[in-house]
């Protein structure tokens, strides 16, 4: 199913929001698809919080309509509330409490009976690997023993969509991988996950779609395969062949659609750059069998995404 | 290296001479003198007289409590404020000596204090027009508030180099003041009892008396009282002038001699359970779960102490009234009405204290540990929280207000009051006025990064004092239309009304201010 059929967890519609004469978005139109896992990439001050804050009914926006799983985040607040859960990207936490105490304050806070809230602290401390620190204070953990926290708090009322603003920021390696694997596993109990972030690599990696915000305004919404396309208007492909084959670089620049065929420096390879058109796959595929060239690996070259963020954003901060 | 030493103080002041709130508040203060002018003209047309001496002392006294209130919140937060927000390690980092921190964290606010006394003398001067103050009183009045201000800072500074938060640090220089106010009078007591029982001998009595007279002429209410006498002849800079500015001097050496040590990484705040709930824990008492109100669950637990705080004050206050009760009956020769009532007054002052502290802590800490969006995002409208907030508050009150009502009972007019307290208007309005103190503390604690509650005392001040000179002429109108009772209390009634509109837009205001932090 395409991601645009899917029905939406969030849409945003034309949404502006200024802090006096600065406007911080404008005119932001976007669809985060039911049960995706959506990256909000943007520079500094492009207005991601500000976004996550008008969806996560924290900011009441100057215009525009932003709706989750169909309420309305300004009308029906506190449905919005009950359905989906925020994390921000600063420590604010209850320091003098434990762990426990903690979590189940905000169990409590959110009507959940006593009788349930031993089991759902107990599954949400096992889903983020902290059951063994349920009686520690909270001020006196790590930072990242903090961010599983500020996660378990975000996921004990089992909300059905998860806003994070940069939930990997100030982690060390492994508990960034951590952070991730843990999001992928959320995802595969059906949540939808929404995560502002700035490191694009991992994004790339854990992210169906993603959300491109510059200067207020969106620049990409979609896919990230869709993005990694759009974003160049020529096509890439990789193809290894065996070694001591000679250079057919010069054949393969003289084929159609061709635009550039050299041979990568210190490898058996070849990238050729294409126009788009239907079908160019199989075209320098078969002009290679009919070269007589050994080919060991066939694929497209995939630009990174911080190319495409970069083009898209025009390379710095506003 | 002097430049360097300077350069934090240097900056300071230039950012407190651009800054236009900085002239406003100096404007206040000329207009509070203006306000006090015409107090003491409203009065002269009474039967007291010289106008001059009522619209000086006023300015003093008033001035009095101001110091004493920048004392325990502007002066007493200069450097926990860094330590708490993590940030004097980054200043000591930028090449900021002890020294330069505490010139450009303390002289500098002391400095811009001094000038909110120094613009007032000009328009004072009036008060010699008027008649019943000379020159040299009102230099004399200034330079004892001058060398008063000086001290304050100074111990202001020192509590809050060596105390990691800025609460205790207020404590601290609460305690300080106390000391300073009333040590030298309690010395004066102390020392005969010593002498009669045989712990004092030879030089040591004069010594000691020496030693009282001189805490006791240094306090600079002392000295105000002597300078606002009429024939007041005595030097403008005596031994309260002297005797502080040395104080105010060793506290400030001993605050850059301690620095180091009180600012070491291993002695910044740290999580710790506090001491009843550690004390529950080793006799294997736990803290009850959330039931009914998690909101009034995390209150009275995290911001009041819980059940084991409450125990132990009820125990407190009992030990409290039952000692002071006793000891005023058996050594001090009060008759029972008397203890009784001096027992209200104590457990009343404790309730006072204790709601202002909790109304000062139960915003500013979701504030300062930015738990705010998390509480507003919960599927609770805002009007609840702050309901339930309150509410979470009002059990930790239990002990205090029962002890209360049992020193009421030790007071015969005790009774009475109380009946009159539920019927009558006039009574209504210092409930009402407690009230509106809360409300202003709970609003400032929004507004200002520390230091709420002696803002809103300072607030409530200058209201009383602007209420004064505009109600008291209009109360007294009535008064004199028609010398009743019922006239008194409808008096009241109005003004009780005026109070709850005051109350009621500044708890809209709070719940405005409160989605917007939440936002933030």
């Amino acid at each position: 199913m395409s991601q645009s059929a899917l029905p939406a967890a969030v849409e945003v519609v034309n949404l502006s929001h200024a802090f006096g004469s600065r406007w911080a978005v404008r005119n932001a139109s976007f669809r985060v698809p039911a049960g995706s896992l959506h990256g909000f990439v943007g520079p500094n001050g492009a207005g991601k919080t500000t976004t996550l804050k008008a969806i996560c009914t924290l900011l009441q926006p100057h215009s525009g309509v932003v709706r989750v799983f169909g309420l309305d985040v300004v009308a029906q607040a506190h449905e919005v509330r009950r359905r989906l859960g925020f994390m921000p990207d600063h420590f604010s936490m209850y320091r003098r409490m434990t762990v426990f105490e903690y979590l189940d304050f905000f169990a409590a806070a959110y009507g959940i009976p006593m009788a349930q809230r031993d089991k759902v602290i107990g599954d949400v401390l096992t889903i983020t690997d902290m059951d063994g620190r349920r009686n520690d204070l909270v001020g006196g953990l790590s930072r990242g023993m903090q961010q599983r926290v500020a996660l378990s708090r975000v996921l004990v009322s089992d909300p059905e969509l998860l806003l994070l603003d940069e939930p990997a920021s100030g982690l060390d390696p492994r508990a960034r991988i951590e952070l991730m694997e843990i999001l992928r596993e959320l995802q595969r109990m059906g949540k939808t996950i929404f995560i502002s972030s700035h490191i694009l690599s991992e994004l790339a990696e854990l992210c169906d779609s993603v959300t491109i915000i510059d200067g207020g305004k969106i620049k990409y919404s979609g896919s990230i395969n869709g993005l990694l396309k759009t974003t160049t208007e020529n096509q890439a492909f990789r193809i290894g062949v065996g070694a001591g084959e000679p250079d057919h670089s010069e054949k393969l620049a003289g084929l159609p659609g061709v635009l550039r065929a050299e041979r990568v420096e210190g490898t058996d390879e070849y990238r050729v750059e294409m126009e788009h058109r239907h079908g160019a796959s199989n075209i320098l595929l078969k002009a290679m069998m009919d070269l007589g060239a050994i080919v060991h690996s066939f694929g497209e070259d995939r630009r990174h995404l911080n190319d495409a963020f970069m083009d898209l954003t025009k390379g710095g901060l506003n | 290296m002097l430049t360097g030493t300077l350069a934090l103080l240097h900056r300071a002041l230039r950012l407190d001479a651009r800054l236009l709130t900085t002239h406003l508040f100096r404007l206040g203060f000329v207009v509070l003198v203006y306000f006090s002018l015409v107090h003491a003209q409203i009065q002269s047309l009474g039967l007291a007289g010289a106008p001059g001496l009522k619209l000086f002392s006023s300015m003093m006294y008033l001035n009095l409590g101001l110091i004493v209130l920048s004392g325990v919140s502007f002066f007493a937060t200069a450097i926990t404020e860094e330590k708490e927000e993590e940030t004097l390690g980054l200043l000591r980092m930028a090449g900021l000596n002890p020294l330069a921190l505490l010139l450009g964290k303390s002289t500098s606010r002391l400095i811009g204090t001094l000038l909110l006394l120094a613009v007032q003398i000009p328009f004072i001067l009036l008060a010699v027009t008027l008649g019943g103050a000379t020159i040299v009183q009102i230099l004399a009045g200034y330079c004892t508030l001058a060398s008063f201000l000086i001290l304050t800072a100074n111990m202001g500074l020192f509590a809050s180099v060596a105390c990691r938060r800025g609460g205790t640090a207020s404590a601290v220089t609460v305690a300080l003041f106390v000391l300073y106010f009333l040590g030298g009078p309690l010395f004066r007591v102390i020392g005969p009892a010593l002498t009669t029982s045989g712990w004092l001998r030879g030089n040591w009595v004069s010594w000691f008396n020496s030693f009282s007279d001189g805490v006791v002429e240094g306090s600079a209410y002392t000295q105000l009282d002597h300078i606002l006498s009429t024939g007041f002849n005595g030097p403008i800079l005596g031994w309260q002038v002297t005797s502080n500015l040395g104080v105010a001097f060793a506290f400030f050496l001993l605050s850059w001699v301690s620095f180091n040590y009180y600012t070491h990484p291993k002695r910044q705040p740290v999580a710790t359970r506090d001491v009843a709930t550690r004390l529950a824990r080793g006799l294997g008492l736990r803290r009850p779960r959330p039931r009914f109100n998690a909101i009034m669950w995390k209150e009275f637990h995290f911001i009041t102490g819980g059940t084991h705080f409450l125990l132990i004050r009820f125990l407190v206050y009992g030990a409290l009234v039952g000692g002071t009760y006793s000891l005023l009956m058996q050594f001090g020769g009060a008759k029972r009405d008397e203890a009784g009532q001096i027992v209200v007054c104590i457990m009343l002052g404790l309730l006072v204290i204790e709601a202002c502290l909790y109304a000062s802590r139960l915003l500013h800490d979701e504030w300062r540990e930015h738990t705010l969006p998390m509480l507003m995002m919960l599927p609770i409208p805002v009007h609840q929280i702050l309901a339930a907030k309150l509410l979470g508050c009002i059990p930790a009150l239990l002990p205090g207000l029962a002890w209360l009502v049992i020193s009421l009972l030790l007071w015969n007019e005790g009774q009475d009051h109380l009946a009159n307290m539920l019927l009558l208007p006039s009574y209504w309005f210092g409930g009402l006025v407690f009230l509106l103190l809360l409300t202003l503390t709970l609003f400032f604690s929004l507004v200002v990064r520390w230091g709420a509650l002696p803002l809103s005392i300072a607030v409530m001040l200058g209201a009383a004092f602007f209420g004064s000179c505009c109600f008291v002429p209009a109360y007294s109108l009535t008064q004199t239309a028609s010398d009743s009772a019922a006239s008194r209390e409808a008096a009241f009634l109005v003004i009780d009304a005026i109070v709850v509109i005051l109350i009621a837009g500044l708890q809209f205001d709070i719940h405005r201010r409160l989605e917007i932090a939440g936002s933030q």
